[in-house]
């Protein structure tokens, strides 16, 4: 693979060049940390934040119950709960999703909400109802949507946290493949210049913008919150900051479409939502592509053949979006990608664990747990690296 | 010393599954998960917890090997980064696993100075030598974790009692 820095004698990686937002985001941090233990959120506390949160959105008669909370997820505490509206004579089912102090990574309930407002009959998405950006009526960031049926897996099939591990038989892999190319190809179809995504950078300063920043900010989440050193992080860091890929183009990336964060119904196998979002941004299409690349996002089939998001060989899978999109992979920048995306991966499970070591999550013992992974991940990237160097 | 690790260990794994788990509300999904990763998290430390100083050792001896043959080659940060790494594989902490940490920040900090003026030459072997350390290090530490299910080349893997016969192999030479 090419190095741009020695190609054009000099570094096209400028350390400071941030995505705005999510900059602003990490500058608020410290002051979220220093808050001290987080105390899960009790089923009275969330009662009362959702009336606040609906007398502010012009609802003073509607009435909350049958508040639980969710299983599932690494970094936010949901909540499911009916709605009901006596002037609209309506009743409904809806999620809160709330940020604890920490977790495996920052996110902004502002950039998700207006994501799935905007894949409004693009894809399926829960329809987001209620926001609370900067959490003045329920003490935190929060968000509430519709709830949607449907599971991550087939009935009596086996699945690890978070998703990962999920087993799909031959029949399942081929009712879902198709459907989880469709929905990627449609993501990075939609017209994101013309939607109100005001709280979403577009990095096309110059071909190499879309890069940078994402190696900017996983470098920076690393810098602020490693649980542990690691001189494998620092050698890929340099690699990816000397082999930069230009982009060609730019989509709406959804930042961790893989399976795990789809839900299907399991009779029909019909696709009924696309869920995790927060990672959502305008980037080089091939992240999502090689997302489904980093090895403990996928499987092994019957054969022993290693499956992209436990789906799709990895060349059927390459094959199915150029042919669905007209684009062309370019491997190179696949390589960079897949890279860069386990390196971000060991980053947040970092995070994630010093997320539980400073007791600021509601689930610290799932992150702790989440954290195992990252020996699978540093073994792919020195493999990978390895590789890369002796080509 | 009694009780021991393994008994205690037992006994709250014990005490977890048999009385604690199955008076947990069954509509409780969070409380059953977090429980279930409780359970996990003991019957993980009880295969790791007799074999924690033995295995540490193994994983500072290679450091070490590694750390001890680099010898920085740069402008001043470089060989600042390179001094630290010495003075701290002649004093490294006393306990293996704090002298591991403390060695690999001092590493850590030696490849982001190369970055800023270290020679070629030794930035590209610096990087090789990590990386090869690395990919070892991750070998030991998938079969250390494998019982968390993740490793999709869990096949590979050797068993911990088999990594620590290399302690052997490494410290007596």
């Amino acid at each position: 693979m090419t190095n741009v820095n020695a190609q054009k004698g000099g570094p096209v990686a400028d350390r400071e060049d941030q995505d705005r937002f999510l900059s602003a985001m990490l500058d608020r941090r410290p002051a979220k940390l220093a808050s001290g233990e987080y105390q899960p959120l009790t089923v009275s506390n969330i009662e009362a934040g959702l009336m606040r949160l609906l007398l502010a959105n012009g609802l003073p008669n509607a009435e909350i119950s049958d508040v639980c909370r969710l299983a599932g997820g690494a970094s936010k505490e949901q909540f499911l709960f009916t709605l009901t509206d006596p002037d609209a004579g309506t009743t409904e089912r809806l999620v809160l999703r709330s940020d604890p102090i920490d977790g495996v990574l920052e996110t902004s309930r502002e950039r998700e909400f207006e994501v799935l407002q905007a894949m409004q009959g693009i894809v399926p998405v829960p329809r987001p109802r209620f926001l609370d950006p900067d959490g003045n009526l329920l003490g935190a960031p929060a968000m509430v949507t519709s709830f949607v049926r449907g599971g991550t897996k087939p009935p009596h099939a086996g699945a690890g946290v978070s998703g990962l591990g999920t087993g799909f038989s031959p029949e399942w892999r081929a009712r879902l493949a198709p459907q989880f190319m469709q929905n990627l190809t449609a993501i990075h179809a939609f017209d994101y210049r013309g939607a109100a995504l005001h709280h979403y950078a577009i990095p096309d300063a110059d071909p190499y913008k879309a890069a940078r920043q994402r190696v900017n900010l996983w470098s920076r989440v690393w810098r602020e919150s490693s649980n542990t050193p690691s001189p494998v992080f620092a050698v890929v860091e340099a690699w990816l900051r000397d082999h930069l890929p230009a982009s060609t183009e730019l989509v709406l990336v959804h930042g961790d479409f893989r399976t795990g964060n789809y839900l299907f119904d399991g009779e029909t196998g019909e696709f009924t939502a696309i869920l995790d979002w927060e990672l959502a941004h305008i980037g080089d299409y091939h992240e999502d592509l090689a997302w489904s690349l980093v090895e403990i996002f996928g499987a092994r089939d019957e054969s022993g053949h290693y499956l992209c998001s436990n789906l799709l060989r990895l060349e059927d899978f390459i094959a199915s979006y150029e042919n669905a999109t007209g684009r062309t992979v370019n491997r190179e920048t696949l390589s960079f990608y897949r890279i860069l995306l386990a390196w971000s991966v060991v980053a947040m499970a970092s995070n994630g664990l010093t997320a539980a070591a400073n007791s600021h999550n509601h689930q610290d013992i799932l992150l702790t747990w989440l954290s195992m992974v990252t020996p699978s991940l540093i073994d792919e990237l020195t493999r990978l690296l390895l590789e890369e160097n002796a080509a | 010393m009694n009780p021991g690790f393994a008994v205690r260990l037992h006994s709250m794994r014990r005490a977890l599954t048999t009385m604690i788990m199955p008076a947990i509300d069954p509509n409780n999904q969070i409380a059953q998960e977090q429980a279930a990763l409780l359970s996990a998290h003991l019957g993980m430390l009880m295969t790791q917890w007799g074999h924690m100083d033995e295995y540490a050792r193994l994983c500072l001896a290679d450091l070490v090997e590694v750390a001890r043959r680099l010898e920085a080659k740069g402008g001043s940060a470089t060989l600042a980064a390179g001094d630290a790494l010495t003075a701290g594989l002649q004093s490294p902490p006393r306990r293996a696993e704090a002298a591991f940490h403390a060695i690999s920040a001092a590493l850590e900090e030696l490849v982001r100075a190369a970055d800023l003026d270290g020679d070629a030459v030794f930035r590209a072997a610096l990087h090789r030598a990590v990386l090869l350390h690395g990919n070892r290090q991750a070998a030991r530490d998938r079969s250390w974790f494998i019982q968390c299910g993740f490793d999709v080349n869990a096949g590979e893997l050797t068993s911990i009692d088999r990594l620590l016969v290399e302690t052997e192999t490494m410290t007596n030479g």
